[in-house]
């Protein structure tokens, strides 16, 4: 199915690490399908840069939602995966990026909440592919204009 | 046409609006009242469908049919429609078996477009 310009970019990683609150900062207004701050379905908003609308959908992390994440990658062009620094790369985050890889799904890498630990960039390039990895902290709106150059350049 | 379909459905008693999401959640065609986030609710209801499609597999239901949501104000209901899905809003008190009717044969010509 033809999409003519529009991008479905699937915000993913596993619980807590900040997916719903970096689409906040980096969208604005966004819809969400939450309870108690745990998200049950999705997030969806969306940005139009350069004449490309982009549409952004976060899934849950909680893993008795895993099943939304198959759902919400359907028909996605990138994903962008979010760790949290004050944990480090997890058993989780590998079996979200194998899942990725297995789709064939090019992903860049954003590390969160920097401001309360920190990743090692080339751990991550040791071990996956990511098109590539920014550091930051969505709550601090720190690294989201990297993010999103880094987005908009390798979106096709 | 897509969107000649749902101004056709949406003249049918009782329904207030129309939209043809892909199973992505990306909006195909809209026709729904100007008050709506179009795009937004696009995204939502292909989760739910496709959360309420897992549900029922799980339960082995056999193939969903069609997913009801009730509001106070309305009903949206939703149909599969080959690469993507049927939704249509509808006021509170309907003729469910006329509206069924007039799904079925705008999903029948929407799969036949979308196909």
């Amino acid at each position: 199915m033809k999409k003519d310009n529009k991008i479905k970019v699937v915000v993913i990683g596993s619980n807590d690490v900040g997916k719903t609150t970096l689409m906040e900062n980096l969208i604005g207004r966004i819809g969400k399908v939450e309870y108690k701050g745990i998200t049950t379905a999705i997030d969806y908003g969306s940005l139009t840069i350069n004449n490309k609308k982009i549409h952004f959908f976060g899934t849950p992390g909680q893993k008795r939602f895993e099943f939304m994440r198959e759902l919400t990658l359907k028909g996605t062009d990138f994903a962008l995966i979010v760790l949290d620094a004050s944990k480090g790369i997890t058993k989780e985050d590998e079996e979200i990026i194998r899942l990725l890889e297995s789709k064939k799904i090019p992903y860049g890498v954003f590390i969160n909440k920097i401001d309360i630990g920190d990743i090692d960039i080339s751990e991550i390039y040791n071990f996956c592919n990511p098109k590539f990895v920014v550091k930051g902290c969505a709550m601090k709106k720190d690294g989201l204009n990297e993010l999103i150059n880094e987005v908009v350049t390798h979106i096709q | 046409m897509i969107d000649r379909v749902l101004l056709e459905l949406n003249k049918t008693e009782g329904i207030k609006g129309s939209m043809v999401v892909g199973k992505d959640g990306l909006v195909i065609a809209s026709q729904l009242p100007g008050n709506i986030d179009a795009e937004l609710v696009g995204a939502m209801a292909s989760a739910a469908f496709g959360a309420a499609e897992r549900t029922a597999s799980e339960i082995g239901m056999g193939n969903l049919e069609q997913t009801m949501i009730e509001g106070e104000h309305g009903k949206i209901l939703m149909v599969d429609a080959g690469e993507g899905i049927l939704a249509i809003l509808t006021e509170s008190k309907v003729n469910l078996g006329l509206i069924r009717i007039t799904m079925k044969r705008a999903v029948d010509k929407i799969k036949a477009m979308l196909s």
